[in-house]
């Protein structure tokens, strides 16, 4: 349903010196990846590893420096899908709730505000708002003449789901949209959040840094690491069979449910790399226990695993003959992960 | 702002973005501190009168008037400290009305 291909965007940065060379934060470099219809795709990563800019970049929020996408085979700009289309296909919600709502706009017209821009009478307009605070759970008598003030944050949540169903969109880009929600909040909007998606038929891109959140929603997870997409596949071979190894580390710092798991050591050490100069090579190598002379020489390409023809990781040890001394064999029939997730 | 890309993303042109987000939570503010730089302002030039870098004798100012009213302030004081209080009274009233503007325009209040 949507495919992206080579997604890029550099964020030009002040000049160190007067007359400097420039310098660009590499915030999304070379991501690719689809999204089939009915699908939940869920982004995991680190905070800055350009999980919300590839949202943006989506929505063109933001222009992407390069890169092509595609909404139903039709490629976006030029003689294809334009814009204003592709917005009404496609719609966001934001983390913050509160931010994302006009604070001088009683709910039932900021959901409105949508359908009025796309030639809606003002009635019509607003009987859609109404229904659809219905379809979030929310009183349209009740809530729907409230100020964003006046609701609690699940509430807030529930009516921004509502104003980025307005437009009848297709797929829905939902950035962090839980995070900031108490958990039991948290879990009661997942499962509107689901319902939605079967009464609707929706497909979800799931942005969060979540593991368990994701775990639960998506059917496709793809892992970002700097701007670069280190792993994407199904959801249960990411999470049980984990072919990179930050994958591996993400997933080991996770909270165990079960009190006698202590981790002792953290899987993984310092923060990343800044994404302005980022190592050469494989941008992980700074951090990753097995990094070789030949993760700094040259990048690891995502390469298809044998799990599923929908896995894929870019990693050196994965990729046969990389020269990489764990590398895989060519033609192995069952490659163990580099490191047990026991 | 958020909300300002979500209608962005729903669509919206500038113009309308502008009209229905942008001017509705900039003007409260806007006039709030516009009323609020009247009272300084009348502080300032009654200030610079007094000490005789504002109006020149023949103006009507209250700043001068407090200086040339200093003098008989044992003859006849209540004339010579009107001045002031008109200053205070005037500069009051344009920060009430900052107040009012500001709970009125304000949907939290």
């Amino acid at each position: 349903m949507l495919t992206v291909t080579n997604l890029r965007k550099y964020f030009p940065v002040r000049a160190q010196a007067l007359g400097g060379p420039k310098v660009v934060v590499q915030a999304v470099d070379g991501v690719s990846f689809s999204i089939a219809q009915g699908d939940t795709l869920g982004i995991v990563g680190e905070s800055g590893c350009g999980k919300s800019t590839t949202a943006r970049l989506l929505m063109q929020l933001i222009e992407p420096d390069a890169g092509e996408i595609r909404f139903d085979g039709r490629k976006l700009g030029g003689s294809g899908m334009s814009i204003r289309e592709l917005r009404r296909n496609m719609q966001m919600v934001f983390q913050d709730s509160y931010a994302s709502l006009n604070p001088r706009l009683a709910v039932q017209d900021s959901i409105a505000f949508g359908p009025r821009t796309h030639g809606m009478s003002a009635q019509a307009a607003r009987a859609k708002a109404r229904e659809l605070l219905g379809l979030v759970n929310l009183d349209p008598d009740q809530f729907g003449p409230r100020y964003p003030h006046e609701l609690s944050g699940g509430q807030r949540q529930r009516v921004n789901f509502a104003r980025a169903l307005a437009l009848e969109p297709r797929l829905v880009i939902l950035d962090e949209a839980v995070s900031a929600l108490d958990k039991s909040i948290e879990a009661q909007v997942l499962n509107l959040l689901m319902d939605l998606k079967a009464n609707l038929g929706l497909t979800y891109l799931f942005i969060s840094h979540d593991l368990s959140v994701v775990q639960y929603v998506s059917d496709h997870v793809l892992v970002m690491y700097l701007g670069k997409v280190v792993e994407v596949g199904p959801v249960d071979d990411v999470y049980h069979r984990a072919r990179h190894p930050y994958t591996v580390a993400l997933l080991n710092s996770r909270p165990s449910m079960d009190p006698d798991v202590h981790v002792e050591q953290p899987p993984l050490a310092g923060d990343p790399p800044s994404p302005i100069g980022p190592p050469s090579g494989c941008r992980f190598r700074t951090r990753c226990a097995f990094a070789e002379e030949v993760c700094a020489r040259a990048e690891p390409a995502l390469t298809v695993q044998d799990t599923s023809p929908a896995h894929a990781a870019a990693c050196h040890m994965v990729i046969p003959g990389s020269g990489h001394s764990r590398a895989v064999q060519q033609g192995a029939s069952h490659v163990p992960p580099p490191a047990s997730l026991a | 702002m958020d909300f300002v890309e979500a209608a962005r993303a729903s669509g919206a042109s500038t113009y309308a973005i502008i009209r229905v987000h942008i001017l509705g939570n900039v003007l409260g503010p806007i006039l709030v501190y516009a009323t609020v730089l009247v009272s300084v302002s009348i502080l300032i030039a009654a200030g610079l009168s007094f000490i005789g870098l504002g109006a020149s004798p023949p103006a009507a100012e209250w700043g001068l008037m407090l200086n040339t009213l200093r003098e008989s302030i044992f003859l006849a004081p209540l004339n010579s400290v009107l001045p002031g209080f008109m200053i205070f009274v005037t500069s009051m009233c344009f920060n009430l009305i900052s107040d009012g503007l500001r709970s009125a325009m304000d949907v939290r209040f």
